[in-house]
């Protein structure tokens, strides 16, 4: 699966912290969220963001990165940040 | 500030009396208010006592980019709510108007009568701005407790509506109250933001909270408490400005306004 970032009104980075205006609505982004947010500005393979993650954050603790990644993948679709593509 | 009876279409097309045009000056932009009906007379009086910091005596060079508001009267007794609800969509057609322009805040604010620096208290209807704006305000300017428009630079254009007094009785029904009737502080010429605080009304009388935030913190406390936010460019960069500028932030969690006026008096060096 593909996944690319919607466009947001805006986007801020505070502290490691980031909000992002989409829709009328604020969201608040961990790091993680954040980062895979920045690396969708096209369609990307979500192997390859489990990929680019690993090696800016480390293996997670307790799961694998892509079981990790789809995760995170899939919150940030349901809050309609990205949208996928088969 | 009051002309006389005229006839202008209504939305259906047919013509209809417009007794009085009350013309108002408010959050950086000019509105007419249009009072009909057969208690027009009553209605655009208590108007004029209401709005008593709003009135404008200057004739807009061009039609104003602000909708008229439309207010209609015809039974007496409906006065208090016609009055309420007409402040609402002033309220509203003031908003509209600022979109894009003012970075909006659902909040109240006041400001030191000779400095200009204001405090400016945001909150959910219904928490107290009304009752703080109108302790604050006998010895700091009051600007607004309703709407705090903001400009680029850190500016406040002040919104000196009356105060939406809510009776006792819960009826739901607020009274329209001038703040020239309450002896309020009138605005300074160039207020300016100085602090903002988040109130949260959810202690019991007596007991005060405050709460240092970081900007990401106020962000999400205030972003709800915007109008209009996304009509701005780079909103949420504009709104970290701001709260940068006038931090640190707090929260301030607290029961009666008494418990808090002095500290927030405090604040833009003010007393209470």
């Amino acid at each position: 699966m593909k996944v690319q970032r919607l466009e947001a009104t805006d986007v801020l980075t505070r502290d490691g912290e980031t909000a992002v205006l989409i829709d009328g609505v604020v969201l608040r982004l961990s790091e993680i969220s954040a980062e895979i947010y920045a690396l969708t500005e096209h369609l990307v393979e979500v192997s390859r963001l489990a990929t680019d993650l690993e090696s800016r954050f480390g293996a997670p603790e307790g799961t694998t990165t892509r079981q990790a990644t789809d995760a995170a993948v899939a919150e940030l679709i349901h809050h309609g940040l990205l949208r996928a593509s088969s | 500030m009051v002309s006389g009876p005229n006839l202008v279409p209504d939305p259906s097309g047919s013509l209809h009396l417009v007794t009085h045009v009350l013309r108002l000056a408010a959050l950086g932009t000019h509105l007419e208010v249009k009072c009909t009906g057969e208690s027009a007379d009553l209605l655009v009086s208590a108007m004029r006592t209401a709005w008593s910091r709003c009135l404008s005596t200057e004739t807009p060079d061009g039609a104003s980019d602000t909708p008229p508001v439309d207010a209609h009267l015809d039974d007496p007794s409906g006065l208090t709510q016609r009055l309420m609800l007409t402040t609402q969509e002033i309220t509203r057609a003031l908003i509209g108007t600022q979109a894009g322009r003012l970075l909006m805040l659902h909040a109240g604010a006041v400001s030191h009568p000779e400095t200009g620096a204001s405090l400016v208290y945001v909150a959910p209807g219904g928490t107290g701005k009304t009752t703080l704006s109108q302790r604050l305000g006998r010895h700091l300017a009051y600007l607004t407790d309703e709407t705090v428009g903001i400009t680029d630079a850190g500016g406040i254009l002040p919104y000196p509506k009356p105060l939406s007094v809510r009776r006792v009785e819960g009826t739901g029904l607020k009274d329209e109250v001038s703040p020239d009737r309450l002896d309020l502080v009138p605005a300074p010429m160039a207020p300016q933001v100085s602090r903002v605080v988040v109130l949260v009304r959810d202690q019991p009388p007596g007991v005060v909270h405050l709460e240092e935030l970081t900007v990401m913190d106020a962000l999400f406390a205030v972003v709800e408490e915007t109008s209009s936010l996304s009509s701005l460019a780079r909103p949420l960069h504009r709104l970290a400005a701001l709260l940068d500028a006038a931090g640190p932030v707090l929260r301030v969690r607290y029961g009666e306004a008494s418990d808090v006026e002095s500290e927030l008096a405090g604040l833009i060096g003010g007393s209470a």
